[in-house]
C-alpha cells in the first residue's frame, strides 16, 4: 500500500538530512522533539523506578515498570533504538507503561551506553549485564527468571537478537522469546531496502552509515561479527521464538524479514508482519496515527501470549 | 536428517509399503462406462485408505505420543454428531464436536490430507477426529471435520468450494450451535493446508465469511512444480494426486490451486504454517508464511525435524502444542 497519508505530511516537515551535525547536537534535537500530541501517555502502573546496575567499568541506568497484580511476574528486557548513538529511557517510557499494563510483565528497560563515546560492544555487553541482573534479581522484583523475555526496537532490536545469540552462546540465562520491531541485522548495509528506500523516507542510509561507523568504527570486518549482524550468525538453532514486525517503507525491512526467514530454517518458531504504510520508527507515533496505537497493541499482545505459554508450561 | 526420524520413516514404510499400490486414471473424457471408472476409483480409494489408515497404526505403535497432560476426560465427553451440508450439486456430510456450555463458542472448521482423492469417511473420522475433539476441549471450541467431495470424481474447484460452503454452513448456523461468527478460523493438513488456504482467499475475495486465522500444517500451497521429478517415492505420489485433482488444462497457479502464486494476500487472516525440514512441499508453504507476513499478515512458521508423514513423537507433541496456542491465541479474545 501507498505511504499513510498522515505520513507523507510528516516527511515533508521533517528537517533536511545535514551530514555536519555532531552526535551531541542530534541529541538535542531528539531531545528537543518532545512527545506531547505525537505519542500517547503511557498507563499509571504499580510502580516505576530506575535503579543503577552495575557494567563492566561503570553503572547504567534501568527502569523497571511493575504492572500490577499478583507476581511472580514474568519478566521482560527492553533495549529502546536510537542507532546505538541516540535513545532514551524516557523516550520509551509511554509505550512500555502500554507493554507492562497489557502483557504483565515486569519490564527492564535499560540506558545502555552509547557510540560513539562507547562503541561496540559495550552495548551489547551492557545489555547482557542487564540480562544477568534481571536473572539475579528477579525475585526482589516480583518476577521469574524462569520466564524472561527480550525485546527492543531498531538499534534495540539488535541488540535483543544479538543477546539471544550471545546467551545462548556462553551458557547464559535462557532467554524464552524475542520481540524484535524493526531490527538491524546486517550492518554490512547491503541489502536492497538499504538503498531503495536509503533516501526520502526519513531515516536513511547516510544515517545508518554514519551511526554504524560510530559504533562499529570503519573496519569492514567488524560489520560482519555476529554479535554486529546477527544475520549473519552461521547457526541460528537453539534460539528463543520471535516475533519480528518490519515497516514497508523502512531501509532496515529486509534485514528484519531476511532474519524471520533465516530463523525459521534454523527450525525457530518465527512470526513474521510487515506493517503496510509505515516508515522507522513511526511505529512510535501512537497518539497521531491509529495504526501506530494497533502495532503497539499487537506487540504487547504477542509479549502476551508468549508468556502466557509459558506459564501453561 | 536425524538418524532416530530416518529409522522410523524406515520403519513405516517397511511396514506400511506403498509402492505396490495402485492408482487410478484420472478421468480425462467422458467414456462409455463412467459408473464402472467410478466404481474402481472407489475400490483403489478404498486399499489406500486402508493402507493410511495401517499406516498412523504402524506409526503410533512405533513411536507411541507423548501422552499430554492437557488432555482430560473432557475430550472424550465432547459431544460428537454427524451433520449434512449442501454444496453446490449435492450434498457433504461433516463431523461436528461441540463443547459443553452455552457458548459463544469459537469455531475451528477443519479440512484432511490424502492428496485431494483419500482420507475421506472412515479416516478423517478417526484420524482428524481425534485431534478435532482435542481441539474442541482445549479450546472450548466448536469444531467441523469437514469430508468434502474429492478427486478425480469431483476435482477441482469443487473440492474449494466444499470447504468455502462448510465455513459459509457453520457462519450461517453461528445461533443455533452457539458459534461467535466473527471467531472462526480454519485448519488442514496436506492437501487439507490448500483448501484451507485457498478458502481464505475464496472469503476475502466474496468478502465473507469471515475468517480469522488459518493454520495450515505441510500444507500443499504449489502445485505447479514437482512435475519433472523421478518416478518413485513421495515426489511420485505428489504427481499423481496433482494429476487426479486437476483437469489437464487447468492452470496449476490459479491462487486457488496454488496459493503461493496469488498476486496479492493482503487482508487475509493471520496464520500458523507448520512445515517439515524433509518434506517436498516445505518451500512454497514457508514462501507463503513469508509472502503472507510482507502483505502485512502476521505470518507464523515453525519448521520441524519431520519427513511429510512421520515426525518423532516429542516432535508430533510441540507440533500440536503450537498449533493449539496459535489458534488459541487468535480465537480467544472477541473483538
Amino acid at each position: 500500500m501507498p505511504l499513510l497519508p498522515a505520513l507523507e505530511c510528516y516527511l515533508s516537515q521533517l528537517p533536511p538530512h545535514d551530514p555536519d551535525l555532531t552526535v551531541e547536537q542530534l541529541r538535542a534535537w531528539g531531545a528537543a522533539m518532545g512527545f506531547d500530541g505525537v505519542v500517547e501517555p503511557g498507563p499509571e502502573l504499580s510502580s516505576v523506578t530506575d535503579r543503577e546496575i552495575p557494567v563492566a567499568g561503570g553503572t547504567v541506568t534501568v527502569r523497571v515498570y511493575t504492572p500490577e497484580g499478583e507476581g511472580p511476574k514474568p519478566l521482560h528486557l527492553y533495549l529502546h533504538g536510537g542507532g546505538f548513538c541516540l535513545g532514551t529511557l524516557a523516550m520509551v517510557d509511554d509505550e512500555l507503561r502500554f507493554r507492562a499494563r497489557d502483557s504483565g510483565c515486569v519490564i527492564v528497560s535499560v540506558a545502555y551506553r552509547l557510540a560513539p563515546e562507547c562503541p561496540y560492544p559495550t552495548a551489547v555487553e551492557d545489555s547482557y549485564a542487564a540480562l544477568l541482573w534481571c536473572r539475579d534479581h528477579a525475585a526482589e522484583l516480583g518476577a521469574d527468571a524462569g520466564r524472561l523475555t527480550v525485546g527492543g526496537a531498531s538499534a534495540g532490536g539488535n541488540l535483543a537478537a544479538v543477546l539471544c545469540l550471545v546467551s545462548r552462546d556462553r551458557g547464559g540465562p535462557a532467554i524464552r522469546f524475542q520481540l524484535l520491531e524493526i531490527p538491524l541485522t546486517d550492518a554490512r548495509g547491503t541489502l536492497p531496502s538499504r538503498t531503495e528506500l536509503g533516501q526520502g523516507y526519513g531515516m536513511g542510509k547516510a544515517d545508518l552509515d554514519r551511526m554504524g561507523d560510530w559504533y562499529l568504527g570503519t573496519d569492514p570486518r567488524r560489520r560482519v561479527d555476529p554479535y554486529a549482524s546477527p544475520l549473519l550468525a552461521e547457526d541460528l538453532t537453539g534460539l528463543p521464538p520471535a516475533f519480528i514486525v518490519t515497516s514497508e517503507y523502512d531501509p532496515l525491512r529486509d534485514e528484519g524479514e531476511a532474519y524471520a526467514r533465516r530463523l525459521v530454517e534454523a527450525g525457530v518458531r518465527t512470526t513474521l508482519k510487515r506493517w503496510p504504510g509505515m516508515l522507522h520508527g513511526t511505529h512510535s507515533l501512537t497518539a497521531m496515527l491509529p495504526e501506530a496505537a494497533q502495532w503497539r497493541d499487537t506487540c504487547s499482545r504477542a509479549l502476551a501470549e508468549a508468556v502466557r505459554r509459558l506459564r501453561a508450561g | 536428517m536425524d538418524p532416530a526420524l530416518e529409522a522410523l520413516a524406515e520403519q513405516v514404510a517397511r511396514l506400511v509399503p506403498r509402492a505396490d499400490l495402485g492408482w487410478p486414471e484420472p478421468w480425462l473424457e467422458p467414456a462409455a462406462d463412467r459408473t464402472g471408472w467410478a466404481a474402481r476409483v472407489a475400490e483403489l480409494r478404498a486399499v489406500h485408505n486402508r493402507r493410511v489408515l495401517d499406516g498412523a497404526d504402524a506409526l503410533a505403535k512405533a513411536a507411541p505420543p507423548v501422552a499430554d497432560p492437557a488432555d482430560g476426560a473432557e475430550a472424550a465427553a465432547a459431544d460428537v454428531r454427524e451433520v449434512t451440508i449442501e454444496v453446490a450439486g449435492g450434498t457433504i456430510s461433516a463431523q461436528l464436536h461441540l463443547p459443553r456450555g452455552n457458548g459463544p463458542f469459537p469455531a475451528v472448521v477443519h479440512f484432511h490430507g490424502g492428496g485431494f482423492w483419500t482420507g475421506d469417511g472412515a479416516v478423517l473420522r478417526r484420524l482428524d477426529g481425534a485431534l478435532c475433539a482435542r481441539l474442541s476441549a482445549r479450546l472450548t471450541a466448536v469444531v467441523v471435520n469437514v469430508d468434502y467431495r474429492l478427486a478425480p470424481e469431483h476435482k477441482f474447484p469443487q473440492p474449494v468450494e466444499d470447504g468455502y460452503a462448510a465455513v459459509r454452513w457453520l457462519a450461517g448456523h453461528a445461533a443455533e450451535f452457539g458459534v461467535d461468527p466473527g471467531r472462526i478460523a480454519v485448519s488442514g493438513v496436506s492437501a487439507g493446508g490448500t483448501i484451507a488456504a485457498a478458502v481464505c482467499l475464496l472469503a476475502r475475495d466474496r468478502a465473507a465469511p469471515s475468517i480469522r486465522f488459518q493454520a495450515l500444517l505441510a500444507p500443499a500451497l504449489d502445485l505447479s512444480v514437482h512435475l519433472q521429478s523421478e518416478p518413485g517415492g513421495f515426489r511420485d505420489e505428489f504427481r499423481r494426486c496433482i494429476d487426479l485433482y486437476l483437469a489437464l488444462w487447468q492452470d496449476r497457479r490459479d491462487p486457488l490451486v496454488s496459493p503461493v502464486h496469488a498476486e496479492d494476500l493482503s487482508g487475509l487472516p493471520d496464520a500458523f504454517i507448520g512445515t517439515g525440514s524433509h518434506d517436498p512441499l516445505r518451500d512454497p508453504a514457508e514462501l507463503y508464511g513469508l509472502r503472507l507476513a510482507r502483505a502485512g499478515v502476521a505470518a507464523t512458521v515453525r519448521r520441524y525435524p519431520a519427513t511429510h508423514t512421520v515426525a518423532l513423537p516429542e516432535t508430533r507433541a510441540a507440533r500440536t502444542a503450537d498449533l493449539f496456542a496459535a489458534l488459541d491465541a487468535a480465537l480467544r479474545t472477541t473483538g
